[in-house]
């Protein structure tokens, strides 16, 4: 089980963009380290981009933390995305899970749903 | 939070280890029962599935090594056989010292897991080809026609807490055939009302497989409770042709995750247009629609349901705050008895009335803070079977261990007393009693001995008996030993009954050899000590040739008790009513007429008694007619003479403490109505005591 690591920062080319970098795993014991990461990153910009290309494992508690903010986000009147670049296990996992689909919830006013389509 | 988690894993585990153990043990009687196999087959399962969801990888890995064996088993590649039911109990050994190591932070002996390893792993290897053959004819029967299935899968919020990974029974649902999962996400809340250690999502998952309703249900077998599970055929599909069009759109939508079931009904209830649109250009028959809507009305009640499955769920507390919620109903039912008292001294008629409500509350409170506690002893009882199954195999004997009454309660606390005192009563049933096989079938008895277990209410005690078919105490071995170590005179008359007490004498064992299993000398005087602490007695009988019984009277708690009020000038003493056989007075011309011999005549029996005035050197006079409280310890009938006998009495024990831990004669003591102490009698002592003065 490798250690979950998280990392927010401020897009450099983007302004009020925050990236929240996650890496290693993402379990039920971290869960709550995971959620308050989100709700830091949301407070901090207008635009989130959570970055799990080096995940390397992901529970239901955190597939369900990522949906929550997106609604958060969205709530907000806040964009929300994730970019994967292609991290295989973040999308066999979120497959797995049946997380992934073709049109977004009934929350997603702005065609934004995470799970739809590939890497954006 | 996460100690938490492995807490509850580790408590689930131990749980599931024990049953694993008794459906092994019932295993190797029945090598074909599927059932047994099963209920093997996913206690490894969930052990593994949860100890990694912990982080116990050691304990994962290794129990999928065991899973995979029995799923060879489950599927008919691989026979039961003793080999394969031994090596499986070892591992169940490994499994529970890996968990006890991850406690210590000490390593489990890794060796150990690799040899069962490699063990189970020789035996699949070498039994797999034979069963396969048969197995193929068998695979070919049971080839059903695809059925697909729409499942909702709704966890408990909680289900995280209990170990389950609700991702492994998609996981495992998938491998049963072709599989659509959706997660519907509509019921989250926003990310700071979120708890990230519940479960919100839940599955509408659409399964075509052949194996039927059964093997889908298998899959949540362990999680029933916790969850909401709904389960439909809604095509066959060798009656696929005349179905083809039923119910495609909604089934599809929903399928493809393009719309939620529940967007659908939103849809169809509110915008009505699109339904009739649909049948106005003929795209859709209005019944399909009806159909759709009939379906979303049976999911909305099903979840509605789910409310009132979430409340009669059951909950796991720790011992520790059921114990304290005891010793409050105790101190409650103290003050309740004093109130009482105030009241009829009042004569207040209001205030009794009071007081009798709050009697008739306290009692019933009392009855279901001590039933929580009560636990079936069966756990003990399928404990005992291993013992009896290793045992036997380590002396040679062939030995069977049969149970009664599994199914009866006794206090937690007690049965947790009891494990030691029992199991050495077990080993001596085996150790000595039971014959080996070569004496047996010389003595005309079956080759195989019994151990019979048996447990029975009876009043407010549990009698536990523990027989076996063995050859019976030996009389005369008893008397020798009984003059060797001085405790009974050369020319003694006993009676069979006295005899075998003597068995329960310190330091006394007819055992001429001293094996590894019993007979080091600390032996049935500690069973009985440990027997009389839980305020119990034990009690033997025996013929020679036919074997023994032994039968343990157990009281149902040990933190009440009904019990009898004496007193002896200012001072309260308790005796335990279950020990009280009668009460008869005890005149100043009796006590002439017996010539300083404590014996009383009732009804033409010599009783003898134990004044206690002068036992506990309490100053004054005793009055002109005293009482003498008859109690019956051990089939034996001795007296304590009293001042005077108040009556009956609810009595909450308390412990003396420390500094009074060896005080002979008093088990403990109870606080009255009225604030005074009363010591509670320690009857079966103060008449060994009494014997031991004597002799």
């Amino acid at each position: 089980m490798e250690e979950l690591m998280l990392e927010c920062r401020q897009d450099p080319a983007h302004p009020g963009t925050r990236v929240l970098k996650v890496a290693g795993e993402v379990s039920i014991g971290v869960a709550g380290d995971f959620k308050e990461a989100l709700i830091e990153a949301l407070s901090g910009g207008n635009e989130v981009q959570v970055d799990v290309s080096a995940l390397t494992g992901i529970d239901l508690t955190g597939l369900q933390l990522l949906c929550a903010a997106h609604h958060s986000a969205g709530t907000a009147g806040k964009e929300f995305h994730i970019v994967d670049g292609g991290n295989p296990t973040f999308r066999d996992m979120a497959t797995s899970a049946g997380f992934r689909r073709h049109t977004g919830c009934a929350y997603d006013r702005a065609c934004s749903c995470i799970w739809v389509g590939g890497d954006n | 939070m996460i100690d938490q988690h492995r807490q509850a894993f580790k408590e689930e585990a131990y749980e599931l280890l024990a049953e694993l153990e008794s459906s092994l043990l019932e295993l190797e009687e029945r090598p074909d029962d599927q059932d047994l196999i099963g209920r093997v087959f996913r206690a490894m399962h969930t052990i593994k599935g949860s100890g990694s969801m912990f982080g116990f990888d050691d304990i994962a890995s290794f129990t999928h090594e065991v899973e995979t064996i029995f799923d060879m088993v489950r599927n008919g590649k691989l026979q039961v056989t003793g080999r394969l039911v031994n090596l499986t109990l070892a591992a169940r050994d490994q499994i529970r010292s890996m968990l006890d190591a991850a406690d210590s932070g000490e390593a489990a002996d890794l060796q150990a897991s690799a040899e069962i390893i490699v063990g189970l792993r020789e035996l699949a290897g070498f039994q797999g080809q034979v069963a396969a053959e048969a197995h193929k004819e068998e695979v070919h029967e049971a080839q059903k026609d695809p059925v697909t299935y729409r499942i909702r899968f709704a966890p408990a919020r909680e289900i995280f807490v209990s170990g389950t990974n609700p991702l492994t029974l998609i996981a495992e649902l998938r491998e049963l055939g072709a599989c659509t999962v959706v997660a519907q996400t509509a019921g989250f809340p926003c990310l700071e009302e979120m708890n990230p250690e519940s479960c919100y999502v839940y599955w509408d998952v659409i399964l075509t497989t052949d194996q039927g309703e059964n093997a889908i249900r298998d899959v949540f077998i362990f999680v029933e409770d916790d969850c909401e599970l709904k389960i439909e055929p809604i095509a066959e599909h060798n009656r696929y042709e005349e179905q083809q069009d039923y119910k495609r759109l909604g089934e599809i939508l929903v399928e493809r995750g393009d719309i939620t079931s529940d967007d659908m009904r939103v849809v169809l209830s509110q915008q009505k247009r699109f339904g009739e649109l649909a049948i106005s250009q003929g795209i859709l028959h209005e019944g399909k629609v009806q159909a759709a809507l009939a379906e979303q009305q049976h999911i909305k009640e099903v979840r509605q349901e789910k409310q009132v499955a979430e409340a009669s769920s059951s909950i796991r507390v720790p011992a520790e705050r059921l114990d304290l919620l005891v010793n409050l109903v105790g101190e409650m039912v103290t003050v309740q008895a004093r109130l009482s008292q105030t009241a009829a001294q009042r004569d207040d008629a209001e205030l009794m009335a009071i007081a009798e409500e709050v009697e008739r509350l306290t009692a019933e409170l009392r009855d279901s803070a001590l039933n929580i506690r009560m636990l079936p002893i069966g756990s003990t009882f399928s404990k005992f079977k291993r013992l009896v199954r290793d045992l036997s195999a380590e002396l040679g004997k062939q030995i069977e261990m049969t149970t009664e009454g599994a199914e009866t309660e006794l206090d937690k606390t007690v049965i947790e007393k009891l494990n030691d005192p029992l199991v050495h009563l077990i080993r001596n049933s085996i150790d000595h009693g039971i014959e080996r096989p070569e004496a047996r079938v010389a003595a005309g008895k079956p080759e195989r001995g019994t151990v019979h277990l048996s447990a029975v209410h009876s009043g407010d005690s549990v009698l536990i008996t523990i027989a076996d078919d063995g050859a019976g105490l030996d009389k005369e071995a008893i008397r020798t030993k009984g003059i060797e170590r001085g405790i009974i005179t050369a020319g003694a008359e006993l009676s069979d009954k006295e005899l075998f007490n003597l068995i329960f004498a310190p330091g006394f064992s007819t055992a001429k050899t001293i094996s590894s299993v019993s007979g080091r000398g600390v032996g049935m005087d500690v069973v009985k000590r440990a027997i009389e602490a839980l305020r119990g007695s034990i009690d033997i009988t025996s013929v020679r040739g036919e074997g023994t019984r032994i039968m343990v009277k157990i009281p149902l708690t040990l933190a009440i008790i009904e019990s009898l009020l004496v007193k002896i000038g200012n001072d309260s003493f308790m005796m335990p009513l279950a020990l009280v056989d009668e009460c008869v007075e005890l005149t100043r011309e009796d006590v002439a007429a017996a010539h300083g011999r404590n014996l009383a005549h009732v009804r033409d029996q010599l009783v003898p008694y134990i004044p206690l005035r002068e036992h506990f050197a309490i100053p004054g006079d005793p009055p002109e007619i005293e009482q003498i409280v008859i109690t019956q310890v051990s089939g034996v009938r001795v007296g304590f003479v009293v001042d005077h006998v108040i009556g009956e009495h609810q009595t909450v024990i308390k412990s003396l403490g420390r500094a009074y831990k060896d005080t002979e004669g008093i088990s403990g003591a109870t606080i009255l109505g009225d604030g005074t102490v009363a010591l509670i009698l320690d009857i079966p002592q103060l008449v060994q005591a009494a014997e031991a003065a004597q002799a």
